[in-house]
């Protein structure tokens, strides 16, 4: 019937839309809203009045949003420190990669001076993606589409290498061209390491609450 | 008569706490209950309801269960637990006493 579909769907859209973070209680509440609506009656006439009656469905969603608004933020401060904390990780260990120096004649690992400048660019990097992607998610701009744009890539890699070898121009320190192709190609090993854990975190996210 | 939607919002906690006093309902039980005892003067929307008794459950004062009515059926039941059974005489006394006071202000209509 109809009606009945109409019902099934609003239920749907109301549980999911409601930012419930357990899986046993938007099931309860499904089932629950199911069985006020077969209460109300099974002719179309009876579900149409009972749908009228339920009230503005923004309104229901928004009521039922304050109820777990504070499991829902708990667990939104939780997925952002979960992707800052990995992307950190990844950054910093892309950096100690690229800087680790052997010293063949006494045998020891060390890291190269210039790590001391790469890991706080890095980590400053990984913060900004982190808040941006956050801020733009918010805004309604699909960020997880970055993954697969090779153009945008290759965009940011020319403006950082660019970007790379002009600071240190004006700075007057030795860098050249080849230094900062690769200064540069690691900062979009970090910033691609970023977006592929965010990424994967905010999907582990989405698909919790739906 | 239209009654402002903000006031009867704001009473519906008080409105189950009242209705759960005397035994255990579910959800549609409630709405019929108090448009019943009500005169159909109070028509509370259903989608008010149903997040109310989650968030009075979620602060401890109401305890659900489903359970299979004589009908066959399955339906969800709230009980007041302790804590909610005190939060409705105190909400009680508290109504009650504004009731009197607005009574006082705005003098018997009926009279």
């Amino acid at each position: 019937m109809h009606e009945q579909h109409l019902v099934a769907a609003l239920i749907e859209r109301i549980v999911a839309e409601a930012q419930i973070p357990s899986t046993a209680e938007r099931e309860d509440l499904k089932r629950e809203l199911w069985t006020h609506f077969e209460e109300a009656g099974a002719s179309p006439e009876a579900l149409r009045e009972a749908m009228r009656r339920f009230g503005a469905e923004a309104a229901v969603t928004e009521s039922f949003r304050r109820v777990y608004r504070w499991d829902y933020r708990v667990l939104y401060l939780a997925k952002v420190s979960a992707s800052v904390l990995a992307s950190l990780a990844a950054a910093l260990l892309i950096e100690v990669v690229v800087n680790l120096r052997v010293e063949m004649h006494a045998d020891v690992w060390r890291l190269a001076p210039g790590f001391s400048h790469a890991a706080p660019l890095s980590i400053a990097v990984v913060l900004a993606l982190v808040t941006a992607w956050e801020v733009l998610t918010r805004l309604g701009v699909r960020c997880s589409t970055l993954e697969s744009r090779p153009a945008t890539w290759l965009l940011l890699f020319a403006v950082l290498t660019a970007a790379e070898y002009g600071t240190h121009v004006m700075k007057s320190v030795a860098f050249g061209p080849g230094r900062a192709l690769l200064a540069s190609a690691v900062l979009v090993a970090v910033c691609a390491a970023t977006v592929l854990i965010v990424t994967r975190v905010d999907d582990a996210f989405v698909s919790h609450f739906a | 008569m239209e009654y402002d939607r903000e006031f009867l919002n704001g009473a519906v906690g008080v409105l189950i706490l009242g209705l759960l006093t005397e035994r255990d309902m579910y959800g549609y039980e409630m709405l019929q209950e108090a448009e019943r005892r009500s005169a159909r003067t109070l028509q509370l929307k259903e989608g008010t309801l149903y997040p109310a008794l989650r968030q009075m459950e979620r602060a401890g004062l109401l305890k659900a269960k489903w359970r299979e009515s004589a009908s066959g059926r399955a339906r969800k039941y709230y009980g007041l637990t302790a804590k909610g059974r005190r939060q409705a005489e105190s909400k009680r006394r508290q109504w009650a006493g504004i009731f009197t006071a607005i009574r006082a202000i705005l003098g018997d209509v009926h009279a």
